[in-house]
């Protein structure tokens, strides 16, 4: 099953690694200019004092990754009803759903990682480690909303009714704008568990989209 | 005989819009069953339900012993799908969709898929999204013989192709399903490509099923008889002894199981002059407009 799905998103997943560590390479670059015309000290005070946040530059880019990651995945396979030979499969139905969706979260996971490892590793060349931690709590709702639009993308593809299509639209929606209400840096702190135990949840209803799909809603 | 198939009472709505009801078949090992019908007679929904695809309103499809609605792994590793159009995963090539589906069955015939492979004029890397018709239907048929289940069930393949891949297609299909004891469950909208293929036939009309039997049964027993009448606003009532007819000013095409003496004396019964009356040689195709109509 992987082997197929990394053929849909081989790619999505190349050009999403590229623009998400180059943008972050990008912001250095940005910021090294800055550090430049302005003392560490002063570019910190800010942060600190005026609610300077200095990485929003790729605040939507796990959005993005996200939900293209879950285009390339899912319509191909909506495409022509193609889900039809994925759910033919020697395979339960469940576990084949889940084994793409598993795919895809480890794809977006393995980006993700190497983006935020790019993102702290720069950010402590240069800033201290208190400044890089809150700016790690801050950068996790963005990460989230990008697994979220992953999900949404997923169940909305997949289910085969288009009202019910719009709705989780909403749902999703709402959903992710839930991540990007506060702007203040680590405004998150108390809320990142209760985002991440609502993202496992999100992460199985793909199922009810199948199952759906399978009793031939229409 | 063993039955395959055995779908039992199944009846099927969209909304209120009846498809059919209490529709009873069974396909025996090893026979070819073709399925005809015209557009929105249930012919797509029959294959649905059979596959698991779709929840009948009520009645049942039980498939090598199971129901249709929860088939295990075992039994969709032996059935053989192809979707209406050949849909396959078209952003692979041949290559790596045989290596893709390879890995899920473990009886996989991979030189089954690559000597029908090596009669399309495709490169090992060309993706099937930019394969003609024809050669997509070469892949799917490729991977269903590779998968060498014992059901294979056919959704309209005949759909795109022109006569070379259909006539190609058949020959393939009839000669290794009889070779190999396959059984065959087939829809087709080109009747004459089900002629050279299947055993026996269910012809659907709306909402109800018009023939279900053997084609040679079928071919023998139905019969076309055209004659001319002297009185051009005659009219025949459908449902005892004429099946269906067609008419044209004076000219009549009546379709009928009953003899040439008993459609003869039924229209001396009912005072009706007639002349150049003779009974005419038809196809399956022939037979089945005759049966359902042209419209």
């Amino acid at each position: 099953m992987f082997y197929k799905e990394w053929i849909k998103i081989r790619l999505v997943f190349w050009l999403s690694f590229v623009v998400g560590i180059g943008i972050v390479v990008a912001m250095y670059a940005i910021i090294r200019g800055e550090l430049a015309d302005m003392p560490t000290n002063h570019y910190i005070w800010n942060m600190i004092n005026r609610n300077f946040v200095f990485f929003t530059l790729f605040k939507f880019v796990p959005l993005g990754i996200g939900t293209l990651i879950g285009i390339s995945q899912f319509i191909p396979e909506i495409t022509e009803k193609r889900l039809k030979l994925t759910l033919h499969l020697p395979l339960n139905e469940e576990k084949a759903g889940l084994q793409m969706v598993t795919f895809g979260v480890i794809s977006i996971f393995i980006i993700f990682s190497l983006m935020l490892f790019a993102f702290l590793g720069m950010g402590r060349y240069f800033f201290p480690f208190e400044v890089m931690r809150v700016a790690a709590i801050t950068v996790a709702p963005w990460f989230m909303a990008g697994f979220t639009a992953y999900f949404v993308t997923g169940i909305v593809a997949i289910e085969p009714i288009w009202k019910y299509r719009i709705a989780y639209l909403i749902i999703g929606g709402l959903f992710v704008k839930m991540y990007f209400v506060l702007w203040e840096a680590g405004s998150y702190i108390h809320a990142n568990a209760f985002f991440a135990a609502l993202l496992v949840l999100f992460s199985v209803s793909i199922l009810f989209s199948i199952y759906r799909f399978r009793k031939g809603e229409m | 005989m063993e039955n395959i198939v055995e779908c039992r009472n199944l009846t099927h709505y969209y909304g209120d819009k009846m498809v059919y009801e209490d529709l009873n078949f069974n396909i025996k090992k090893g026979s070819i069953l073709g399925l005809l019908g015209k557009n929105g007679t249930g012919k797509t929904t029959t294959i649905n339900i059979l596959n698991g695809y779709l929840t009948p309103r009520s009645g049942e499809c039980i498939i090598l012993g199971e129901n249709s609605k929860n088939l295990s792994p075992y039994v969709k590793s032996q059935i053989g799908y192809l979707i209406e159009n050949h849909v396959q995963y078209a952003f692979m090539n041949i290559y790596q969709i045989e290596k893709f589906y390879s890995g899920f069955y473990p009886n996989w015939k991979r030189d089954a898929y690559y000597d029908l492979m090596a009669k399309l004029k495709v490169t090992p890397k060309q993706k099937i999204s930019t394969m003609s018709c024809g050669q997509r239907s070469q892949v799917a048929l490729g991977l269903i013989l590779a998968q060498d289940p014992q059901l294979l069930v056919l959704d309209d393949f005949t759909m795109g192709l022109d006569p070379g891949y259909r006539r190609l297609f058949i020959d393939y299909l009839r000669n290794y399903a009889k070779a190999e004891g396959k059984t065959v469950f087939t829809t087709s909208h080109i009747i004459q490509d089900m002629e050279r293929l299947i055993d026996e036939c269910i012809v659907f009309d709306y909402n109800k099923v018009l023939v279900y039997m053997p084609v040679q049964e079928f071919m023998t027993t139905f019969k076309q008889f055209d004659f001319e009448v002297t009185n051009p606003n005659v009219e025949f009532d459908k449902g005892g002894l004429v099946e269906n007819y067609e008419k044209m000013d004076n000219s009549i095409e009546l379709f009928s199981y009953s003899t040439e003496e008993e459609v003869k004396s039924y229209l001396a019964s009912q005072g009706i002059e007639y002349s150049n009356f003779k009974q005419v040689p038809m196809t399956l195709e022939d037979a089945f407009i005759g049966l359902t109509g042209k419209y």
